[in-house]
Order: C-alpha cells, then sequence, then structure tokens
C-alpha cells in the first residue's frame, strides 16, 4: 500500500475510532442518548434550541455541549480520512475501469469528495461558532445548507464506487 | 524493485574525435546542415553508434554532453510521481509473474514499456499504459516516465537491462516528443520567416511523397503553411530521431549478420497526434472536466507549444497550429517509414500505432496530452493490436482514427 493511501487510511481509522470511542462513553457508559449528528440538518431555530439543551444536559462532569464540540474537532480528522479514502478508492477503481463513462466518472469522485470535505469543514466551523454563541439567537447559524449538499455528492461518490466495484467484481466472477 | 535512475553524466562518448572520417564528413556537411541525400543517410543508418548519435545532438542543440543530459533528466516532484505509478506497476507485475502468469498460454503477454508521458501520466489521467494493464492477459512492466526524452531513454539504456531479465514478448516505445518541446526546444526548431528547408532534404520529400494519405489525410493548406517556418534544426532532429529508433530497434531485432537475443520479440511504436497551441486555462463549470483547468494551470499548459512559438515571433494562432501539424504529420511519417525496414512480407515485427486526427480540437487535456478518453482510445487500438483481432490499417501501420470508428 503506498504512503499516500497508508496515511489517509490512518487518519480515517484514528478519526472513526474517536468518534466510536466518544459514543461509547456518552451513549453506553452515561446511558445518554446523544446524536450529535441531527444538529447539522436543523435549521437555525431548532439547532439553537437543541444546542441549549445540551448544554443543560450532562453525562459525568461535562455537559453533551462539550461533548459536542469535542465531536466536532474530532470530525475535522475523519473528514481528512474519508476524502482520502474515498479518493484512493477512486483512483484504484479507475485505473482499472476500460468503460470510459465509468472511467470518467471514476475521476470525477475526486472532485466530488474533495467538495464533500470542503463542505463538511464548513459545516463544522458554522457548528463550532454557533456553539459558542448559545446566548443570542441571532447569531445562531443553520450548517444544513453545506450538510445536504455535502451527503449528496458523498453519496454519489459512494454510489459510483459501489457500481465500479460490483462491475469489477462481476466481472472476475465471469471470468 | 530498481525501476528508474538518473542518467550517468560522464564522458561515455569521445565525442570530439571522429574515428569514422568519412561517417563524420556526412555527418557534419550534411545531415547537420539539413543537405543530405537519401543514400548519404542510409550509409549514415547502417553504420551508426551510440558516440555518433551523441556527437549529433550536441551539435543540433548547440550544447555539451552534460548539460543534455542534465536537460534531458527527469527530476523533482514529476520523478517522484513517476516512481510511484511505476513502482505500483511494477510492483503488480511482479505479484503476476509469482501467479505463474508465463505459464505457457499463448495469449498472455509480457510487455516492457519505455516511453513518456503518453504512456505514464503520472496523476489524474488514464494513459495508453494504464488501458494497456487493464487487460487480463497482459502484463506490464513499465520503464516510463513523463517528461523523459528518447535521448535519455537511450543513453540511460534501462530497457537493455529489463530486455534481458524480462524476455518480453511485445516491446512499447514512446519518444520523441519531450526531445522536441521539452526546455523550450521548440524555439529551436522554427523560423520566424519562411524558409526552403523542406526542399532541400529529399529524405523528408520523400516521407510526404510516400505517405498513405488516404488513411492519414493531408490537409494540405496546414502543412504548406507550417512547412516553411520547420528551421535546418528541426529536419537534423527529424533525421536523428530516424537514426535513435533505427539504433534502438535494431539492436532489439538484429540483423542476418547479429541475430537478435529476443527471438519473436515484437515492438510496437506510436507518433503523438496533431497537437494545439495554447494559453487557454479552459475555466467553466463541468464537474466530469475539473481536472482540466487544474492540470492548464499548475501543470506547464502552454510552456512547450505556444509560449516558444511566440517567443520567436510566430503569434499567429493559424500557422502556430500549421507548424505543429507539419511537425507531427512527419514525425509519423518518419516513425512509419523507418519501421519498414525490419518488416517482412511474412512477418510484422515493428508495429506502428497512428493517432493522427483521432483527438480533434477538444480532445485534449492540455497541449500535449489527450483527454483519458482519447488516450484510452489509443490505448485499445494498442491492445487490439496486441491481441492480434484487428488487421493493420495499411502495412504496419494501424490508424487510431479509422479503428475507433469501425
Amino acid at each position: 500500500m503506498n504512503q499516500f493511501r497508508k496515511f489517509f487510511t490512518a487518519l480515517f481509522i484514528t478519526g472513526f475510532a474517536l468518534l466510536l470511542y466518544q459514543y461509547l462513553v456518552v451513549d453506553q457508559f452515561y446511558g445518554i442518548p446523544f446524536r450529535v449528528g441531527s444538529i447539522q440538518f436543523k435549521n437555525a431555530a431548532e439547532g439553537f434550541s437543541l444546542a441549549n439543551m445540551w448544554s443543560s444536559s450532562f453525562a459525568g462532569d461535562h455537559n453533551l455541549l462539550y461533548y459536542a464540540r469535542q465531536n466536532t474537532w474530532i470530525d475535522f480528522i475523519w473528514i481528512a480520512g474519508y476524502v482520502g479514502v474515498l479518493v484512493n478508492l477512486a483512483y484504484a477503481l479507475m485505473q482499472r475501469e476500460n468503460s470510459k463513462l465509468l472511467n470518467e466518472l471514476l475521476r470525477g469522485c475526486f472532485f466530488l469528495a474533495f467538495v464533500a470535505g470542503l463542505l463538511d469543514v464548513i459545516e463544522n466551523c458554522i457548528l463550532l461558532f454557533d456553539f459558542s454563541h448559545l446566548k443570542d439567537p441571532d447569531h445562531f447559524y443553520s450548517s444544513m445548507y453545506f450538510s445536504y449538499p455535502k451527503w449528496a455528492l458523498a453519496g454519489i461518490v459512494a454510489l459510483t464506487l459501489l457500481i465500479a466495484s460490483f462491475k469489477r467484481l462481476f466481472s472476475k466472477v465471469a471470468a | 524493485m530498481y525501476v528508474t535512475q538518473k542518467p550517468k553524466i560522464e564522458r561515455l562518448f569521445v565525442a570530439d574525435q571522429p574515428k569514422d572520417k568519412e561517417k563524420y564528413e556526412i555527418i557534419d556537411k550534411k545531415l547537420l546542415k539539413n543537405d543530405i541525400s537519401m543514400d548519404e543517410l542510409k550509409t549514415l543508418r547502417k553504420n551508426i553508434n551510440a558516440e555518433d548519435l551523441s556527437y549529433i545532438i550536441q551539435h543540433i542543440y548547440d550544447l555539451n554532453e552534460t548539460y543534455i543530459l542534465k536537460l534531458s533528466a527527469v527530476e523533482g516532484m514529476l520523478r517522484k510521481l513517476d516512481d510511484i505509478k511505476n513502482a505500483k506497476r511494477n510492483k503488480r507485475f511482479q505479484k503476476r509473474i509469482r501467479q505463474h502468469f508465463r505459464n505457457g498460454d499463448k495469449t498472455r503477454k509480457v510487455i516492457l514499456a519505455e516511453g513518456d508521458s503518453w504512456f505514464n501520466y503520472p496523476v489524474i489521467l488514464t494513459d495508453i499504459i494504464d488501458r494497456i494493464s487493464m487487460e487480463k492477459n497482459f502484463n506490464v512492466y513499465s520503464l516510463a516516465s513523463g517528461g523523459d526524452w528518447l535521448l535519455n531513454m537511450l543513453t540511460a539504456r534501462h530497457y537493455v537491462e529489463e530486455l534481458s531479465v524480462l524476455h518480453p514478448d511485445v516491446f512499447l516505445i514512446s519518444g520523441g516528443g519531450n526531445d522536441l518541446v521539452g526546455s523550450r526546444r521548440l524555439a529551436a526548431m522554427v523560423t520566424p520567416e519562411p524558409c526552403q528547408e523542406f526542399e532541400k532534404n529529399p529524405w523528408a520529400e520523400q516521407l510526404i511523397k510516400n505517405a498513405q494519405k488516404i488513411e492519414v489525410p493531408l490537409d494540405k493548406e496546414m502543412f504548406e503553411r507550417g512547412l516553411p517556418h520547420l528551421s535546418r534544426d528541426f529536419f537534423a532532429l527529424m533525421m536523428f530521431f530516424h537514426l535513435q529508433y533505427y539504433f534502438l530497434i535494431h539492436g532489439i531485432l538484429g540483423d542476418n549478420d547479429r541475430p537478435s537475443k529476443f527471438p519473436g520479440i515484437k515492438i510496437i511504436t506510436q507518433g503523438y497526434d496533431f497537437a494545439i497551441p495554447s494559453f487557454d486555462k479552459k475555466f467553466g463549470f463541468n464537474p466530469l472536466k475539473w481536472y482540466v483547468p487544474f492540470i492548464r494551470k499548475f501543470l506547464g499548459h502552454g510552456v512547450w507549444l505556444k509560449e516558444p512559438l511566440e517567443t520567436r515571433g510566430i503569434v499567429d494562432p493559424l500557422v502556430q497550429r500549421s507548424i505543429v501539424y507539419a511537425m507531427i504529420y512527419l514525425f509519423n511519417e518518419m516513425m512509419i517509414e523507418m519501421n519498414v525496414y525490419f518488416n517482412t512480407a511474412d512477418e510484422l515485427k515493428v508495429m506502428h500505432i497512428d493517432s493522427r486526427g483521432s483527438i480533434g480540437e477538444d480532445g485534449w487535456t492540455d497541449e500535449l496530452h489527450p483527454l483519458p478518453q482519447h488516450f484510452m482510445n489509443t490505448g485499445n487500438v494498442f491492445v487490439d493490436c496486441l491481441n492480434g483481432i484487428v488487421a493493420p490499417t495499411y502495412q504496419n501501420v494501424f490508424v487510431v482514427k479509422k479503428i475507433i470508428k469501425s
């Protein structure tokens, strides 16, 4: 495995592991259902309300807002990881794909994965800003305008990779 | 796996003390002055060696050998990226060898590839060797490096080592483009004022006279517009390419006096397409072509063709295109003519993939490299040629434009 792939795979696993650990601590250990990801789809009013609820709910010594902020920082590692992994996967499949259309779509995935990551970064920046401005509803902004396109792009990339992978698998089986 | 190294910059050749007086008379007074007859060229070709080639190129470029090798060396980030891609390819090669690739199945072919960025474009694009490598019955070992010069390939002779080790079924070679346009050398190959160098060169005239114009039509207007701007150095370089390729192929295939160490080996050459000088970055909204402005902005677009032509005061875009058209037409005809010497009526040992006219106006990623779909078109023709499922369009030539249409 070349150095780039190793590096991004390591980031991906690290980010995932940290997020999983946090889930295990809050949800399982303290028994508090904490769906931190849900805030990315809320409008400003709903998000403000949710964030304030987190600030007054505790898991151990920290309130849920603390964990939300921590989760968002960890997410930056995860973003770098998944973008790198998606680009590497797309590249590996692209260089084995002799259909011109699918080859071009896989190449397009580099760009789409990068844009998805960029949208995710912007989303996180908005959330971190919001978490610091809970006293003022006029300065709480919704990140959903970046979250929905991010998920749409990530979905397109994932679908393209799946199609290319299945095509490769079927051609191996057929051979 | 040892894949690339810097060329040894040492005095391998004693080019300033010519041994063969007659040969060097032909080189100095005829070839370099673009005043060589067909018989003289044939005489020269029969006896050409590495020392002579070094002597010629030093005089074409007006540079000493050390500096030429430095100019032609692929270095820095490009070298790293080339090496990464080759390491990956060659690791896969070794893996397939360990899986008994060479099990006697005649449809399976071990292929050695040496060349430039048409064989190894190290980022983003799917190049010709990538396409060939997709085939399960082909196992490709790559020495190709984006930016590499034919001169460097012949000097470093990595292909010689790998030929001896691998004994491939096929040897693919793509070179000459960077010798012509690398380091802005194109500026030395043209003249802003029209000249008659073509008419002085019976070999070049013969190339056009013998060109198969039905299969690869000659746009006479473009050709005649560009031709007068080709300098004496360009024709000297074309003849140098002819001698280099002859030296390379003859070294592999041998002759009656010196039989080949690689009986049965096939060699395939390729000659690029009509590139378009341009500074246009092609910014626009097309997510599927996102890489075009990126590559054009950061990877040298404009530097190879447009800028050297503008440097020489050739500013009319139509004249610029015509000059490149004439160069590529002659380059391909040179390759086709040279390959003929190695083929017989019974056996095609050397074949040529002719991409002229297959890419079109909108088919370029940048000045020198096609979009991936066009790389794949040429790659598909290579695959068909290697599998023997398509006949040559004529002689030993596989014309991409004709084959992809049929």
